[in-house]
């Protein structure tokens, strides 16, 4: 694959994550959301009535499909099943691009259905870029990698998180799904400055934020989707948008959903922000 | 083994090993807590996140076990199964057999796990148009007995020996479960009309046919079948007042008359 800055996904706006809860609201009201994040292997199903929503919201909003079990950093070899599976939805569906996580998700044929943090060495940027070359190939498209949330660090690390994922997406020249809440979360579970995180990414590989909330313990946070975003986090957001400038975003709800509006009113808070940093880059 | 995939299988191993609380080698403190409270993190939620999964696909089970009850039998399949599915849509496949071992004092409670599972797959199952009623006008009266159908793949047979349906109904209507004691063996039947997924309980000479239709077994077999449970005299017209129900109900995909060289199939 060629850089070039016309592959660059386009820019779509701000949007949410559909979820089953804002079904009848989306397909009736059709809310000003400028596109939807679907998890992709909700998706991932034979048949019946999800993605015959699926297919109704398409034909009015722009799809982004972000998966959770591609396991790109794993040690098992990639499941043939799942990609087949992933590129007949993206076939039906079309989506703008397609992201899933720099993590691993089991090994010896299991699957722990969680986003599990890689060792930051050299052997794993070498390992996961090709991966995530394999993945291009197969789907014949860029895909976008998002930054994890962490609990946990590795004694054998040789390099700070943002210097892992700049290499791997440099490495594997993929996008990056840029997960601002995450970065404040594991900034705080890791004793790290969440800015220099944003700054020591390469600019031109970001294609998307995520914002979310989370559930701060005092002495860790976990990574819960299940709550408003934080004014710090929107402040990394703020910090995020200086850096990167003009960012497709969306809001990450997984949990303890709230109503649609609820949501809609968060994202004009990020439309403010991201305008306003646009204003002020303007002036300067 | 490389030295990532070592990390990965110890790393893997400490999660499903959910008895203790070892760590594996390398895992740093936190700045705030210990290296074992923050991969116990890991540990707690492969466990709830699967409970939660399995809350989806089985919710008249855990309507009937209760929130304890049920966490407590979700953790024993998971600490007995480990997940070996892609997408956790699928983790449960075994869990109402398991609970068949589990609560084996109260049958009830697998027989109604096997019919949440039953019909979530339902729900999800592939989409095909099915045949109509006037998809039989296309055969000749002499092509009926060597009529064969094709069920599409939402409708399924669920064996019980209790009140598994009955139950579920109750649970679904926020009622208590009602009589939980075994009756005799028979099939709930699940379809999906449109996207709606019905059950309903089959009654014996229903059953009997059905299986014949499901086993690919041509529409005499299926009059044969039900001549033994409602007379030689009434089956045929039994029989065509089923096939005419189930045509009604979505539940066909194709009909086909192969003997006669008429691949007449209502497939559209």
């Amino acid at each position: 694959m060629t850089d070039s800055i016309a592959e660059r996904p386009p820019y779509l706006g701000f949007g949410l994550g559909l979820r089953t809860q804002h079904y009848a609201d989306v397909l009736e009201q059709k809310p000003p959301v400028d596109w939807f994040e679907i998890i992709s292997e909700n998706y991932m199903i034979p048949g019946g009535q999800p993605l015959a929503i699926l297919d109704r919201v398409r034909a009015d909003y722009p799809i982004v499909m972000h998966g959770v079990s591609l396991s790109v950093g794993g040690t098992d070899r990639l499941d043939p099943d799942y990609l087949r599976d992933l590129k007949a939805l993206a076939d039906r569906v079309q989506p703008q691009w397609i992201s899933d996580h720099l993590c691993w998700t089991g090994v010896d044929g299991l699957n722990l259905h969680d986003l599990l943090p890689l060792p930051y060495t050299e052997e794993a940027v070498a390992h996961v870029a090709g991966r995530i070359r394999q993945v291009q190939d197969y789907l014949g498209r860029r895909i976008a990698i998002e930054n994890v949330s962490s609990y946990v660090t590795y004694a054998h690390s040789m390099m700070s998180e943002w210097e892992f994922v700049s290499a791997v997406a440099e490495a594997a020249d993929c996008w990056l799904l840029f997960d601002v809440n995450n970065i404040y979360v594991s900034g705080f579970n890791h004793d790290f400055d969440a800015q220099t995180f944003i700054e020591g990414v390469p600019r031109d590989r970001v294609v998307q934020f995520h914002l979310a909330g989370h559930s701060n313990n005092g002495t860790h946070i976990i990574d819960t989707h299940d709550a408003p975003v934080i004014d710090d986090v929107w402040a990394l957001y703020e910090a995020a948008c200086h850096h990167f400038g003009r960012v497709s975003t969306m809001i990450e709800r997984d949990d303890n959903i709230p109503p649609l509006a609820d949501l809609l009113a968060e994202l004009d808070h990020a439309r403010a922000i991201a305008a306003r940093v646009e204003a002020e880059a303007r002036k300067s | 083994m490389t030295d990532l995939a070592t990390l990965q299988a110890e790393f893997q191993a400490a999660i499903l090993h959910t008895g203790n609380d070892t760590v594996p080698d390398g895992i740093n403190a936190g700045p705030r807590e210990s290296a074992a409270t923050l991969f116990g993190i890991y540990r707690h939620a492969y466990a709830a996140r699967l409970v939660e999964v399995l809350q989806a696909n089985f919710d008249k089970t855990w309507a009937l076990l209760g929130d304890d009850g049920f966490d407590a039998a979700a953790r024993a399949y998971i600490a007995s199964a480990p997940s070996a599915v892609r997408n956790a849509r699928w983790y449960g496949d075994g869990f109402a057999g398991f609970l068949a071992s589990h609560h084996s004092g109260t049958p009830a409670v697998a027989d109604v796990a096997a019919l949440d599972w039953a019909i979530a797959a339902a729900f999800d199952a592939p989409d095909a148009p099915a045949c109509g009623v006037e998809a039989m006008a296309a055969f000749h009266p002499q092509e009926w007995p060597e009529l064969r159908f094709a069920l599409h793949l939402a409708v399924r047979r669920v064996p019980a020996a209790t009140p598994a349906a009955a139950i579920y109904q109750a649970l679904a209507a926020g009622d208590g479960p009602g009589p939980l004691e075994p009756v005799p063996l028979h099939h709930t039947l699940v379809w999906r009309d449109g996207y709606t997924v019905r059950y309903r309980v089959l009654d014996e000479a229903e059953d009997a046919a059905l299986a014949q239709l499901a086993a690919g077994e041509p529409f005499a077999a299926i009059c044969e079948a039900l001549a033994g449970c409602v007379g030689a005299d009434t089956a045929g017209s039994h029989a065509a007042a089923l096939l005419r129900l189930w045509l009604e109900s979505g539940m066909i995909l194709s009909v086909s008359a192969m003997k006669y060289g008429h691949k007449g199939s209502c497939d559209r």
